[in-house]
């Protein structure tokens, strides 16, 4: 079984991949996806870090031209072997590739358009988590150790880079409950009914 | 992918540079071949229909600007899209690059049609040339849906994993407009105008097989009826992504109008006329620099990805030594053979006199020119655009434009000149002190664990 998680900013994705990694057994990849494809690129990780779950598409970067200057002085279309495009491609091979290493064991990948990389695969089933707005601003202040203010205004840029890069690279609606299998609320249906309804309905897992 | 890090640098310059090279300089040729023949109608005309040419270039990279607004992101999500296998999506997108391309063109053309004479005067037309140049460009107007359509299907061609079908392509247009130059420009006695009508039938015939293999349903991206429906995220995302190649296309066309007006306002037609020809040879050799960075950026950027500066400083000096060759040759050209070079496009000896002074003048510092274009691709391909933004800034824009404005004041038509090549000029150093203030870019902590 390979799992999907996509979630706002302060949803708590982090933790429910990690609770149903410890109960399942299942491999949890978050930012350890970006090492690999690292691993298999021979890239630096750093590469694939600055480009992390966002798009550089912008109208206002495109003027500005973060994929092409004003005058490219002969820059390809696809923006050479650096280009978030470039770098996606081959994260999304390290997806795939992963997927198939541990289909006996499970697998679950946070973010990164995992769910629109492997929609093919029988055996991947995908989720997206959100809360409420105090639930998820109380998590972000103390993971990143800011005041409340700054949780939001980092929940809002977040979430905005997130829904530029699936819309995207997915070409389908970020947080729209057709692009996943379902969608759940993690402060009206409490954070173990989530990972129970994950692991029992979602995946089958006896 | 990985033979970036490991094949000889400059065996993969070569593998990745060539077809750039001969697609750059194919497209060269084609404006080059039209003005040729243009130049050598009859009865004094040749002279004039040359400057009305040069007139219309402003026109061209406008179109050329709306081209690549529509073109350049489209073919960039059908190759993000095929790589994912994502068949379908890429077919939308083919299906809305010819929709936009249609409403552009027809808006492009509607609205050029309504204001020719004027925009014709201010990009630097004159009461001799102003018929000719009209003539030449309502023609062009008219089937500007066809060139934006197969500008527009040939990139996506490219982009669909064909680049050897989007080559085939823009070869058989380059040669049909050759062949039907002559016929309808001289046997016809269509005089510009005929220039104008093989330039759009060429574009017609490729255009038609461009439409007859994306039909074909046996291709991964091929028409289907509902992808035509226009998207709002496709057509958002590809005119972001199409927006700084737009913008690019339109400072040219600006550098183009005042280069024009000031020819115009401190010397006459035959000054444009020999920018005309001066713009059209300096330009091959530019087009076959821009190739080689094409050959360039795919391997540098690997490398420093990788962190293996060796081979990423490498593949910069052996494209700079390509490069200047290259402009060094079009600066013996300018030099030594100028009067040859502007025999090709015109006999009329006063034109030839000023297309010889204009070559000696504007090409003096060209073997610089390859260093300045070859760094400032540099900096783009290491994912570092503002120093490469800064770099083509300076070349074209902050130097040129004000130069333009003054030296004329001082040296009549020569000020023209002798702008592009002071400019030239303080690009080089500026590319050098740029490359100098980065240097500590190219360093890293983690150096000595990636050997491997």
């Amino acid at each position: 079984m390979i799992l999907s998680i996509g979630r706002q900013l302060g949803a708590g994705g982090l933790e429910v991949g990690k609770q149903i990694s410890e109960r399942t057994g299942m491999r949890l990849y978050d930012g350890e996806l970006l090492d690999e494809a690292a691993r298999e690129s021979g890239l630096s990780r750093d590469c694939f870090k600055r480009v992390d779950e966002q798009s550089h598409h912008g109208l206002g970067i495109g003027i500005f031209g973060m994929r092409f200057p004003f005058f490219s002085e002969g820059s390809s279309v696809n923006g050479g072997a650096l280009s978030g495009d470039e770098l996606f491609k081959i994260q999304s091979e390290t997806i795939k590739k992963l997927a198939d290493e541990n289909r006996e064991r499970g697998c679950i990948f946070i973010g990164r358009c995992a769910n629109y990389v492997l929609r093919d695969d029988s055996d991947m089933r995908s989720v997206f988590l959100t809360a409420s707005n105090e639930d998820r601003i109380k998590r972000v202040s103390g993971r990143f150790g800011c005041s409340a203010e700054e949780a939001q205004e980092m929940m809002k840029k977040i979430d905005h880079q997130r829904t530029a890069y699936f819309d995207y690279y997915a070409s389908r609606t970020w947080g729209k409950a057709s692009s996943y299998h379902i969608c759940l609320n993690t402060s009206v249906l409490g954070m173990e009914r989530c990972i129970n309804i994950i692991i029992e309905n979602l995946l089958q897992i006896k | 992918m990985k033979e970036l890090g490991t094949a000889p640098v400059g065996k993969l310059l070569k593998q990745y540079a060539l077809p750039s090279i001969v697609a750059m300089t194919a497209s060269s040729l084609y404006n080059m071949v039209d003005s040729i023949f243009i130049g050598h109608i009859g009865g004094n005309v040749g002279p004039l229909a040359l400057g009305a040419l040069a007139v219309t270039f402003p026109f061209m990279n406008l179109g050329a600007a709306f081209g690549s607004l529509v073109g350049v992101g489209a073919s960039t999500m059908i190759s993000v899209k095929l790589g994912q296998k994502d068949y379908d999506t890429a077919r939308r997108v083919l299906g809305n690059v010819v929709m936009l391309n249609l409403i552009i063109g027809m808006a492009f053309m509607i609205l050029s049609l309504i204001f020719l004479d004027s925009l014709l005067r201010f990009f630097g037309a004159s009461d001799a040339t102003i018929g000719y140049a009209s003539d030449y460009m309502k023609i062009i107007l008219y089937g500007n849906v066809v060139t934006h359509m197969y500008l527009g299907l040939n990139s996506a061609s490219r982009a669909a994993g064909s680049p050897n079908r989007a080559m085939y392509a823009t070869i058989l247009t380059v040669c049909l407009n050759a062949c039907l130059d002559p016929l309808f420009i001289f046997t016809f006695g269509l005089g510009i105008k005929g220039a104008a009508i093989a330039t759009i039938l060429a574009q017609v015939v490729s255009l038609t097989w461009l439409l007859a293999v994306f039909s074909k349903p046996e291709h991964e991206v091929h028409f289907v009826r509902k992808s035509f429906r226009l998207d709002r995220h496709i057509v958002r995302k590809s005119l972001a992504i199409g927006m700084s190649p737009f913008m690019m296309n339109a400072a040219a066309c600006i550098i183009t109008i005042f280069i024009n007006r000031e020819l115009l306002t401190y010397g006459g037609d035959m000054d444009v006329a020999a920018y005309g020809i001066v713009n059209r040879v300096l330009f091959v050799f530019a087009m076959i620099v821009l190739g080689l960075n094409q050959g360039m950026q795919p391997i540098a950027g690997y490398n420093y990805g990788a962190r293996q500066m060796d081979r990423v400083f490498e593949a910069r000096n052996k494209t700079i030594l390509s490069a200047v060759i290259v402009t060094s040759l079009a600066f013996v050209v300018g030099e030594f053979l100028p009067a040859m070079v502007a025999n090709v496009f015109t006999d009329d000896p006063v034109l030839t006199e000023k297309s010889v002074r204009a070559m000696r003048i504007a090409s003096i510092a060209w073997p610089l020119v390859g260093y300045s274009m070859v760094i400032s691709n540099f900096f783009q391909s290491l994912g570092l655009p503002k120093q490469s933004i800064f770099l083509s800034l300076t070349r074209q824009i902050i130097y040129l434009l004000p130069l333009l404005v003054v030296l004329p004041r001082f040296f009549g038509t020569d000020g023209v000149w002798y702008a592009m090549a002071v400019s030239d000029v303080l690009a080089f150093i500026t590319s050098v002190a740029v490359m100098q203030y980065n240097r500590k870019k190219f360093v890293f902590n983690d150096m000595c664990n990636s050997a491997d």
